[in-house]
């Protein structure tokens, strides 16, 4: 053959690829550690009884109770959907803890916790104590199925902010966990969200009042560390009329070679002028490079934007997970509303997500913006599923969409699955999407510039998903970028 | 109760009977019947929610589906068109100075005499020894035809046997093979089992026209019919054809179709299909494509949608060979209460394989219309470019549109993007032509038409261009309600001149 000759070369390069690529696909998930400390646990399974014992253990109130327990009698009748992108071992339900806890006490004072556990979070770089002088983010840490600490909690209450754990709530705001609490995610929304509504254990709670801004950034840092339990936390957010909040998530896990199950239900409910921003660094264990362990994250984010001129945000850096299946979605109903969604998705190895958001146009002029970047690597498969309705009445909608995926491989997938329904004639509706790998030429340019092969991939993903980082709170943006630099980083393709 | 299983056995048995009443000198008859009582076999072995019309409708909420169609009580009361009922005299094509040899399918029955190629007698002589326009019996005439034959018989058997999908294919998500593709070999099934003759269209190598080719298929009926059309396109190494398929009806036809198209190009083949839908408003037509491509083989087709009471094509394109190249267009101008429905799945399973999908629609009145195009790259598929862009425009408050561009990739050699857009007329190139004296409405229909010429411009075939721009033009003054072209004693005659 003529060109065998320069293929060689090539061949050659491509070698060296592959093995920086495997170098960097067998760098550790460095949050793997699991730490030593006593927990108590229910037996495993999934019974009306373990419910009621959640339900005791916690000491809520009856009516919470009843909520859970009519959550569990619909996802009795209900069926795990696959209509998923994935490919996966059938889960079994009764195989899993349902709640773990650490057995010292939550207690307001720091000196009462668990020195293994305010280790713990150091290490995940999460300082639970209020008297460092660092910027100020109030984090309410989440090990397993319960809240260990909130912080400035007190501060944020003299403006009337309310920032506890969900348990609290439950107890101490009952009027309004009651007004909220499944008025955006229905206990019967779907599979995963009865299954939470039925076991979930805790979470945060927000309430910003009228008119006032947060003055801090808030935060929720969610780990799991107990074998074989499941998390299902639960985060309902209230913003007043003309309040404004911004509030992150970040989560890890141990690294096992079980799967574990994350079962998360998000609901956000935004008044008249509010604004509520919401980012996620989303690292769960994602298992290792042959795909064995990870956790299987199967989330319902939902918002609704309910007066006039409110504005929902969701902003996610999606790394971790062996597999993702989460759609933050949006609820435009007030007139003037706005919705923004903003997504990196990163997969490697044998990761699989499916992930992608959802907005309902109901009120007239609102306004929507999609952004959503995908990257995959090893034998993953990314996938982008979204939906964009216009109801009838929904006078002057306008949404735009864009969904890029990166192809880093030729094991790996990349996908988009839009669904576009336009039921109004004055609606503006833009979507766009692309599929390709990183040029060889930017590479090339790159590297004549003395930049390292790895490097100049790092480089050319982060501009990639600049879109998106940008959107981040700054204390988020510096995890995110290292993350992607570390998921990716010389995945020349 | 006459349920659907018992209607459609029904039918299978008419069909049996009308053919041994009428057997094939070839002799080709048995087996024939073979493929289609093993369709039908494979037809009713489908699960019974399958013959039940709400479980189908859990599938993605398919809003137009032939099985949703088949589930309805309407369709039990429809009948089999007659037995090959003679085509009406009156019938003319009206497309102005358009020179193309013609062959006729009315109500699923291939016209003119039994035995013979259908090609114009006019034509080449020596041409016409090679190429074929026949029924599928005829084709067997020919010794040297015989080994075709034997492809065709092949590839219907393989369709009834395996899923007929790659294995590259079969990693698909789960929705994929339960949904559509499913839906795709059910209805061939049923094809299969009730399509009393079908149409061959065969160019040996590097054989090519002198003219384009027109098929007219023509739908009339006075009660409610299920009419079945079955052609098969084959064109062998470097054969050049431009195919040119009409589909009509007489205005108050209540006539469903099932169309099944299917086409092969092999090495450095050349397809150009034009196909133009315009059939009365109470008539449902369902029309699939399966088009398999080898090596630098070329496609453009073009689905010209202009009235119809419900539309669905749905086109399957498989890339099999390097370099193989598919370019479809399709535009759709709907208005009362009517639906279309493009389905475009194409398959990329080489490399260096290209398509692109242009779909273009105005909806009007309360119609709706759907487009679903699912671009799949298979991980051999490298240096693949795909393209697929759905543009609406809605011009009523009751018009919907709805999009699904779906990508599916497992190559990273690509170039694959997908864009829909949902609008309305540019407000600002309308005030334009307003503020130099051109009044709204003609305003309007200007940027309407330039908007489908989009589509039209490529087509090669002049006349028929010319014609199109002409019909979308009238269509878009309200002046065009069912078809006027090939219709059955045409009210107004000469509207071009």
């Amino acid at each position: 053959m003529e060109n065998k000759n320069s293929e060689r070369p090539s061949e050659k390069k491509l070698e060296e690829q592959e093995k920086i690529l495997e170098e960097i696909t067998q760098s550790d998930y460095e949050w793997g550690f699991e730490t030593k400390i006593a927990i108590e646990t229910l037996e495993k399974g999934l019974n009306e009884e373990v419910i009621r014992q959640i339900s005791r253990l916690k000491g809520e109130p009856d009516y919470m109770l009843q909520f859970r327990l009519d959550a569990y009698k619909r996802w009795k009748s209900m069926k795990e959907p696959h209509w998923a992108h994935f490919d996966y071992a059938p889960i079994d339900y009764q195989d899993i803890i349902y709640y773990a806890a650490p057995k010292s006490e939550r207690e307001k004072a720091l000196d009462n916790i668990d020195p293994e556990l305010l280790e713990t979070f150091k290490k995940l770089g999460i300082e639970l104590d209020e008297s460092k002088e660092l910027p100020k983010v109030a984090v309410d840490a989440i090990m397993d199925s319960v809240s260990v600490k909130t912080m400035y909690s007190e501060e944020l209450s003299k403006q009337g902010i309310i920032f506890c754990s969900i348990s609290e709530a439950i107890k101490n705001h009952p009027d309004l966990v009651k007004k909220y609490l499944g008025s955006v995610v229905p206990s019967g929304d779907n599979f995963f969200a009865a299954l939470n509504s039925a076991v979930f254990s805790d979470g945060s709670f927000v309430y910003i009042p009228k008119g006032v801004r947060c003055p801090m950034e808030l935060s929720s840092y969610f780990r799991i560390n107990a074998k074989e339990s499941g998390q299902f936390e639960r985060t309902l957010i209230v913003a007043d009329e003309g309040a404004y909040v911004s509030y992150m998530e970040g989560c890890t896990a141990p690294m096992r070679d079980k799967n574990q199950l994350h079962a998360a239900v998000v609901e956000i409910v935004v008044l008249k002028d509010a604004e509520v921003k919401y980012s996620t660094v989303q690292n769960w264990y994602p298992g290792d490079k042959d795909g064995k362990g990870g956790i299987y994250n199967f989330v319902t984010k939902r918002g609704i934007c309910k007066g006039s001129r409110a504005k929902l945000s969701w902003t996610q850096v999606e790394t971790g997970s062996a597999i993702t299946w989460k759609y933050p979605s949006i609820i435009l109903k007030g007139d003037n509303t706005v919705g923004e969604f903003y997504s990196v998705a990163i997969t490697n190895n044998c990761q699989q997500a499916d992930t992608g958001t959802k907005v309902i146009h109901i009120g007239q002029n609102t306004k929507s913006t999609i952004v959503s970047k995908g990257v995959s690597a090893g034998a993953s498969q990314n996938s982008y599923r979204g939906l964009v309705k216009v109801m009838p009445n929904a006078n002057g909608a306008h949404n735009f969409s864009r969904c890029d995926s990166l192809l880093m491989g030729n094991r790996c997938g990349a996908h988009t699955w839009p669904d576009i329904q336009c039921q109004n004639d004055n609606a503006i509706i833009e979507h766009e999407a692309t599929t390709s790998k990183i040029s060889e030429e930017k590479l090339f340019y790159c590297q004549q510039r003395g930049l390292s092969a790895e490097s100049a991939v790092s480089l050319i993903v982060n501009g990639y998903a600049k879109d998106v980082l940008n959107q981040l709170p700054m204390e988020f943006a510096a995890e995110a970028q290292k993350l992607l630099a570390l998921s990716l980083e010389g995945s020349v393709g | 109760m006459q349920t659907l299983k018992d209607t459609i056995q029904g039918w299978a048995k008419e069909i049996a009977r009308r053919r041994q009443l009428n057997p094939d000198k070839a002799g080709f008859g048995k087996e024939m019947q073979e493929i289609a009582d093993k369709a039908l076999h494979c037809f009713l072995q489908l699960p019974d929610p399958m013959f039940d019309a709400k479980a189908r409708l859990g599938m993605f909420g398919e809003k137009v589906s032939l099985w949703k169609e088949m589930g309805s009580a309407d369709f039990l009361k429809r009948q089999l068109p007659d037995a090959c009922a003679l085509f009406p005299e009156t019938f003319r094509c009206d497309i102005q100075s358009l020179d193309v040899h013609q062959v006729s399918l009315y109500n699923g029955c291939v016209c003119g005499p039994k035995g013979k190629n259908l090609l114009d007698p006019s034509c080449d002589a020596e041409l016409g020894d090679k190429a074929c326009v026949c029924r599928l019996s005829d084709l067997a005439e020919n010794e040297q035809n015989r080994a075709r034959l034997q492809a065709f018989f092949d590839e219907a058997q393989g369709g009834l046997c395996s899923r007929q999908t790659p294995e590259k294919v079969k990693t698909t998500a789960d929705f994929a093979q339960g949904g559509r593709d499913a839906e795709m070999e059910q209805s061939k099934w049923l094809n299969r089992a009730l399509c009393e003759e079908t149409l061959v269209i065969y160019l040996p190598q590097d054989c090519q026209l002198d003219k384009p080719l027109q098929i007219i298929s023509l739908c009339h009926s006075e009660n409610p019919a299920f009419v079945l059309n079955h052609v098969w396109v084959l064109l062998e190494k470097g054969a050049r054809l431009s195919l040119v398929e009409c589909t009509d009806s007489n205005p108050d036809a209540e006539v469903m179709a099932h169309s099944l198209t299917e086409i092969r190009l092999e090495e450095d083949a050349n397809l150009e299909y034009i196909q133009l839908q315009n059939v009365g408003d109470r008539c449902k037509i369902f029309h699939d494509f399966n088009i398999q491509q080898a090596q630098s083989s070329v496609l453009a087709s073009y689905n010209l949608t202009l009235n119809g009471g419900l539309t669905r094509n749905r086109i399957e394109v498989n890339l099999n060979q390097a370099e193989a190249h598919a370019d479809l267009l399709g535009l759709y101008l709907q208005d009362h209460e009517q639906m279309a429905s493009n389905q475009i799945k194409v398959n990329h399973l080489a490399p260096k394989t290209y398509s692109r999908e242009l779909f273009k629609g105005v909806v009007d009145d309360s119609a709706s219309t759907f487009f679903k195009g699912h671009v799949f790259v298979s991980s051999d598929a490298d240096q693949t470019e795909a393209y697929q862009s759905n543009r609406n425009l809605l011009i009523s408050p009751k018009a919907q549109a709805h999009a699904k561009p779906y990508l599916e990739i497992y190559a990273d050699d690509v170039q694959c993007n997908h864009g829909v857009t949902v609008g309305q007329l540019d407000e600002d190139a309308l005030f334009y032509m307003r503020c130099r004296g051109i009044p709204t409405d003609t305003a309007r229909r200007l940027l309407m038409r330039a908007y489908a010429d989009e589509i039209l411009k490529p087509i090669s075939v002049d006349s028929l261009r010319e014609w199109m721009t002409f019909l979308v033009k009238k269509r878009f003054s309200g002046q065009l309600q069912a078809c006027e072209q090939c219709v059955l004693a045409c009210p107004e005659k000469h509207l071009l001149s």
